[in-house]
This record gives C-alpha cells, structure tokens and sequence, in this order.
C-alpha cells in the first residue's frame, strides 16, 4: 500500500519534471531566436563582395534555417526528446558530444562547491551558536551578509591574485590540481555558504528556544550536544529546500569561474555558443542544466522524511 | 518516614532577568524553601509568579538573561549558585532530574524517544549504547509504556501526550536522581491521563525516597499530590507550610483565592444542582429547540491499509435557548469531530444537524455559510493561537462585523466598546496587539469576538483548558453571565467533567465516538451510570470524596 503511494507519488514527480525541462528547452529556443543574428551570420563572417547575401541564404537553407520556425522548433524538440540535438553548426558533430567532453569539468567544480559551501556554511553558524566570547559572535555573525553579497568574480579575481600569484601554489592558467580545482570551488562557495549560514544561524536561533532544547539542558548535555545533536537537526530543514536552488546557482557561477581561473568547462563553451546562435549545443547545455535542476530538488524531497519523519511523501 | 537533614535548601534566593533597555525585573524576591527526601513539596502560584523560574534555579537552566542574585540554593550540602558550568551540569540532569511542561514539545520531534531517554545516560557517561538501549527499554516499562522495545524507536508524534510525558519521566529516573523538579508535567493532559501521570510519580516517590519540587497552578493538585506547599505570588513566597494546614487555615488572601479556584472539595453532584437551580429560575422549560442533532455521524476513510476511523458514531440530541450542552470526553473520543460537524465546517457520513430549524450544510469553501455564522460563533482553546498576533483587537472584534456587513463605521466603533464592556476588558486594550494581553484577557477577547455578530449559539471548545485556575474561574463566571444577560445557548466541551458540571444543563459523554450517557447534568454526575464517567469525575484533581482524605505523610 505504502508501495503505491510512493510510486504514485514519483509518477506525478515526474510529470512535474518533465514539465520544467520542457520549458527551459523552449524558452531557450524562443529566446534564441528572437535575438538578431542566427549561425549563418557567424558562420559566413568575414566573407564580403556582391554575393553575401546569397551566401547568407545558401547557409541558411543548409542549415535549414529558412524553415518557418515552428517546424524548427519541432525538429529540434522530436530530436531532443530522442537524445539527439543535431550536430554543432561550428564543429560539425554532435552537439551532445561536443558538451559532454567539457560538462565533467563543470559538474566537478559545480558540486565541490556546493558541497563546501555547506561546509563552510554549517560550521560557521554552529561556531556562532558555540562560542563564548560575544565579540566573536557578533564578529561571525556579521560574515553571512558580506559573503552573500560579495560578487562572485571579485571573489574568484581575489583568490586568483593571492593564491596564484602571490602565494604561487596554483598555476594562474587552467591549473589541473586538486588544489586548484578546489580554490576554484572556494570562489563559488563563498556566496552560497554566506546563504546556508544565514538561513542556518537563524534558524538555530529559533530553534535553541524550542521547549525540547530545555528538555536536553535539563538533561545535563553539553553546548556542544545541544546545540549539534539537537538543535541542528530540526534547524537544518529549511537549508536542505534552499539546496534545491542553490545548484542552480553554482552551475550559474561557473561559467564565471570558469573565465577568471581558465579552466575547461562548459563556461567558456556555453559562452561561444551562445554568441555564435549554435543552437543544438545551447539548447543541450540548457536541458541538462534544467535536467540537474529538477533531479536534485526531487532528491531534496526525498531527503526529507528521511530527516523528519512527520513529512509523508505521499501527501505531498 | 523522612529523614531530618533537608535534601535541597533555597535561603533568600532572589533572581532577576536583565532585559534590554530597561531596568532589570526581579522574579523571585528573598525565597526560602526546604525539601526532604521522600517528599513532594508543591510550588503553587499563577502564571507569572516566578514558580517556574525558582524551579530553573534549582535546575541551573536559567535563560541567558536570567541570574540568581542574592541568596543560596544547597542540594546535598553542597552549595550549587556559583559553581561554574561544568560542575553544574554533573549534577543536572543526574542527580537532580527535570520533567517539562508540554510533554509533545517536550521531546525532540526528529529522534526517536528512546534515543532522547538515553540522553541523560550518555550525557553523564554512565553507560554505552547497547547498555543504554536495555536500561531504556526496561525504564519505559517501569513507567507504564506499553510494548517498550516498539515505543524505543517511535517518534513523538507517533505517541499520546500521556505517553510523552511517561518517556519524559523515564529519562529523569533513568540516572537515578534524588530529586525530581517536575515543571506543570500535567497542564497539557486529560484530566484522566493527569491522573495516571501524578500516581506514577507519586510511586517512584514512594519507591526510590525521592524528593519532588512540583510545580504547578492548581492548588486542588498540590492538595492531593503534595507534603508541603509553598505558594508564590510575584516572585514572593507568601505562604509555605505542611499541605494539611495551608489548606485549613490559608491566612492569607492569595492563598485563599487560589484555593476558591481550584476543585479542591468540589462536588461535582453539588455543583450540577446549583446549575440546574439557576437554569430553572432563568430559562422557561418550553424554551424553543435552537440546536437539534439526530444520528449525526462522520466515518474517515480508511487511508491506504488503515482500517476507517468513526469519530462519530450516531450523536441526537436537542438544545434549547438558553441552556448548555456539556460535551465530555477524552483526547480522541470524537469531541472536536462533533463541534466540526455542529459548526458545518465538516460534512457528515450521516444524520443532519439544525440550528434554528435551518439544516447546517457544509461548502468546501465556506460559500453561503454566512447566514449559519451570524447565529453560530466558535471560541477555541488556545486563545495564543485563535487570534492574529498582526493586528490590533480592535480590529479582531471588527472582523466579524464586516465581514457580515453589520453597521456602519461608526456603529462598528460603538459595538467593539460595547464588547469590551460585555467581556469585562478596559476600554484602552482596544488599541492593543494581543501578545500584551494575558492569557485571560486573550480569551475574553476570543469571546467577545464570537459575540459580535450577535449569535444564538456559542460553541465553545475547550475554552478555559489552556488557562491558569485563577483565570479559568473567572471565564467561567463570565461565560455563565453573559449566558444569562444574552440568553446565549452554549455547546460546551471539555475533557474536564468539573468544568462541565458547573455550566451545564445537560450533558453528552463521548467514547471513541459513541455517545455512552447522555441526560440531564445532575443525573448523569450524581448517578453515572458506565464506568468511563466515574473514571472521569474521579480525576478532578483534591475534588470531594478523595479530598476528605488528607494526604497523609510517607
């Protein structure tokens, strides 16, 4: 019986989801098109003389350009829906190839920094929670704010600047060490930690005031205990949803990051893509950015109940 | 018998919260108390009287801002204000145990309760897990769980509030403590499961010479459960004594006051009688039907594998203007099922429901209930939650005024005066936003709201629950005057027979959904006819017969 439930609750899941994907993949699609320019411009750049507009009209037929849009659309999407985008328009092969040699890069450096900006983000605030000193506190409690409105290119040019030149324990260019990959993820943590720990350290505050936490006091337990045993647990509900959206984030921040510490990437791609209207690899760059998206805000639902057993999928 | 030397010594232990801006208030001034093992020494005073403050200073959980300043608190010859943190938390927790007031808050809702039960052994490194697990396992026995290996993994919500409370209890006795401070363990239960609760603590006394600081806002409680008792009042002890002669002799108006509050020798038979004699000189016995109920039912769906609940099981009866129907039952017997279905604010499986010979019909959103609304007004328990903290009461006691499009601007001012004056609150609280109010002006608030619109029928549902005994008197006296000034018919409901007993006129007992006696109040409390009734009228707390038994000393 339970069984059902889960299941019908994962069915509907991922109709949701099916919904989103396909609608970053159209809204891209649109988007693109109703900027000015399309590849045959790019692609015939340079070219001069009499003929550039016939030029221009060849390339488009080639590329089947010159059909009405909607009939694009529907190729584009009958193909996507099948896991083939069409080839890049500038590398002639497969845009799904060509974005996949550089996403593992980009994941990587994606997901190392969300997993330290928890990190950093938990710690700080549970250091708030623990020290004695109020100069301390009020001194970490100001950080949250600074971190998150910092701009994250600043942050990468800083790190870049002591780092690489001035320490010198990372190459300035395209560095392929943990180290680097690490300091790299360090420059999207930053904003997405000073978030986890605003959100964290508030409600830990509201929590440390729950007639329970009175309960563990009486008990006899540490700070340390109440505070991580306790406290964290039931504070850390709200930063799990806010999770969801921070990927989202850090997949936006890389392409930044990307730029600052010249490294492989989808950054950099995405970029030439975009400025090129190469419109398979945009728009597999954007359904697997929306795909990461929806899979891990269904994995956050599923974290739930594992943390809070009150939470039933089912209901939901 | 007891042992001469005092266990626990508070001498001139005065205490105050520093609070920003403002001068720092004192909450407990120059107390001094004793407590031998072996005894119960109840500490008694309303909301507010520092009682639970004196009860933190002994547990060393004074909030951030709180700090004893004046005065000594000694367990065991050993002087605890001043020791640093970490010689106090050896003894909190292990040799003095704690039990909370709100059992389901108590808890913590993300980890299993036996896990929270062990974490007072494990604070004090007294035994390792798989230890822990057994001595757990076997304490939620000794306590009265149920099935203690299922309930070691359960979470709190998955439990009763009287179940809460026994694992509460359990981690307390889990390091065997010789002092228990026991905050309100019972404000937030049944009087029935109260009951339970204070005779098992009433046991471990017995069995392990404990000594309990109880603290509590209603003295019928201290008078059956307690040796002693202290009573404050603003922080100040004004009078502390053996329970036996504080009882007799008060000497002192507080003291009286709460004693005049509490059920303390109250009978419920006399009770009913003096209600039946105001309802005969006030209400003519043709007063036309206002509220009629027949076979009304309600059945939830069976969920997925669970078998369907009936919350409701066929309930008939008929209210007449200006009487009271009393509606009694414990926590899950069908009580709130049945206000829902009077109120329409739930459809029923069966059977129909009239007020004013107009079937109570139920829309999914409220869509032309308007009219049912105008005659039938609802006062909840928790009057910290019924009312919006957002808004001034003004503007809570003009709500109902618009929304039904009574009045004028004008008129709509004049009427939230007229409440006010009706509910007996200054005119000045009208400007006010309801967290200054205290918790007895919260519901008279609550109450003058409902009269707004000038119902028929008030259906009051635990309204007086959540409230101190002090208070809890004085909106009973209201209730029953605006009753008899507005000619109001009340559909009251309790899980406490002694509230009802005094306020109705008839009265329906409910059991998981059956209705097991219905009559006319005095009969049904003098000469109850099932069991389940006598269990109720039983657990009034220090109520007549157990309170012609003096406590007697262990």
């Amino acid at each position: 019986m339970l069984r059902y439930g889960l299941l019908k609750y994962a069915v509907r899941r991922l109709g949701y989801a099916a919904i989103v994907v396909w609608g970053a993949f159209t809204g891209a699609f649109f988007l693109l098109y109703i900027v000015p320019g399309d590849a045959a411009g790019g692609l015939t750049m340079g070219a001069s003389g009499g003929d550039v507009e016939q030029l221009l009209a060849e390339q488009r037929e080639l590329l089947g350009l010159d059909r009405p849009v909607l009939v694009q659309y529907g190729d584009a999407l009958s193909g996507a829906v099948l896991g083939d985008f069409g080839d890049s328009l500038y590398q002639r092969r497969p845009a799904v190839e060509v974005f996949f040699e550089a996403f593992p890069a980009t994941l990587q450096l994606a997901f190392l920094g969300l997993a330290l900006a928890v990190v950093l983000g938990v710690a700080l605030s549970v250091v708030i929670e623990l020290t004695d000193w109020r100069w301390l506190r009020e001194l970490l409690v100001s950080l949250p704010p600074v971190a998150v409105s910092l701009p994250p290119f600043l942050v990468a040019l800083v790190l870049v600047q002591l780092v690489a030149f001035r320490l010198g324990w990372i190459d300035a260019f395209g560095d392929q060490t943990f180290l680097g990959l690490l300091v790299a993820s360090l420059s999207i943590a930053v904003a997405g930690g000073g978030t986890i720990s605003q959100l964290l350290t508030a409600n830990l505050r509201g929590a440390l005031t729950s007639p329970y936490i009175e309960t563990a006091r009486s008990w006899g337990l540490s700070r340390f205990d109440v505070v991580v045993r306790h406290a964290l647990r039931n504070a850390s509900l709200p930063v799990i949803t806010a999770l969801g959206t921070l990927i989202g984030v850090m997949v936006g921040g890389t392409v930044l990051t990307e730029t600052v510490f010249s490294r492989p990437g989808i950054g950099r791609l995405v970029v030439d893509s975009v400025n090129g209207r190469d419109m398979p690899v945009v728009l597999v760059a954007v359904t697997v950015s929306a795909l990461i998206f929806v899979t891990v805000n269904f994995v956050v639902d599923l974290l739930y109940p594992l943390v809070d057993k009150r939470i039933r999928l089912e209901g939901r | 018998m007891s042992s001469p030397e005092p266990l626990l010594t508070l001498d001139g232990v005065s205490a105050q919260f520093a609070l920003p801006g403002r001068p720092p208030v004192r909450v407990l001034d120059d107390v001094s108390l004793s407590l031998r093992p072996g005894q119960v020494l109840a500490l008694v005073g309303e909301s507010g009287s520092g009682k639970s403050t004196l009860g933190r200073t002994v547990t060393g959980t004074l909030p951030e801002n709180g700090r004893v300043v004046a005065g000594r608190v000694t367990f065991a010859g050993r002087e605890l204000t001043g020791l640093p943190e970490r010689e106090r938390r050896a003894v909190r927790g292990k040799d003095i145990g704690y039990i909370p007031q709100d059992a389901l808050l108590g808890l913590n809702p993300l980890l299993p309760v036996g896990v929270q039960a062990g974490e007072p052994l494990r604070a004090h490194g007294l035994a390792g897990k798989a230890e822990r697990r057994e001595r757990v396992i076997e304490l939620f026995g000794k306590v009265g769980l149920r099935d203690p290996e299922t309930i070691y993994g359960a979470y709190p919500h998955e439990l009763s509030g009287g179940m809460c409370q026994r694992v509460l209890i359990a981690a307390a006795m889990s390091t065997g403590p010789r002092l228990l401070v026991a905050d309100e363990p019972t404000t937030a239960l049944d009087v029935t499961v109260q009951k339970t609760i204070l005779d098992l603590l009433g046991g471990l006394v017995a069995e392990n010479d404990l000594a309990v600081l109880l603290v509590t806002h209603d003295l019928g409680v201290a008078a059956e459960r307690a040796d002693e008792i202290a009573v404050l009042k603003d922080g100040v002890l004004v009078r502390s004594g053996r329970t036996r002669e504080v009882v007799a002799d008060p000497g002192d108006a507080y003291t009286e006051q709460l004693l005049r509050s509490s059920s303390l020798g109250f009978s419920g038979a006399d009770a009913a009688a003096a209600r039946h004699e105001r309802t005969a000189a006030r209400v003519p016995a043709d007063a036309p039907v206002v509220v009629r109920a027949r076979e009304v039912a309600k059945t939830f769906h069976a969920h997925r594998g669970r078998t369907a609940v009936t919350a409701v099981a066929g309930a008939s009866f008929e209210v007449r203007r200006g009487t009271t129907l009393g509606i009694v039952g414990e926590s899950g017997s069908g009580k709130t099922t049945l206000v829902r279905l009077l109120a329409g604010l739930t459809p029923p499986s069966a059977g129909s429901v009239t007020v004013d010979g107009e079937p109570v019909v139920h829309h999914r959103r409220g869509a032309g209930q308007a009219a049912l609304y105008r005659k039938v007004q609802m006062v909840y328990q928790d009057p910290f939650a019924s009312l919006n903290p957002r808004t001034t009461v003004r503007s809570i006691l003009e709500e109902p005024l618009t929304g039904h499009r009574i009045g004028g601007a004008a008129q709509r001012a004049r009427r939230v005066d007229e409440l006010l004056e009706q509910t007996g609150l200054p005119a000045s609280v009208a400007d006010r936003y309801t967290a200054e109010l205290s918790g007895g002006q919260r519901q008279r608030v609550a109450i003058a709201r409902a009269l707004a619109p000038h119902p028929e029928v008030l259906v009051l549902d635990e309204p007086v629950s959540a409230l101190d005994v002090t208070v809890r008197r004085q909106i009973l006296d209201l209730l029953l005057d605006l009753q008899d000034r507005l000619s109001l018919t009340y559909l009251f409901v309790s899980h406490d027979l002694g509230v009802v007993a005094e306020l109705s006129d008839e009265v329906l007992v409910l059991r998981h959904g059956d209705v097991v006696e219905h009559g006319p109040a005095s009969d049904v409390i003098s000469r109850p006819r099932t069991d389940y009734v006598r269990r109720l009228l039983a657990s009034i707390p220090g109520a007549a017969p157990a309170a012609a038994a003096a406590p007697s000393t262990p």
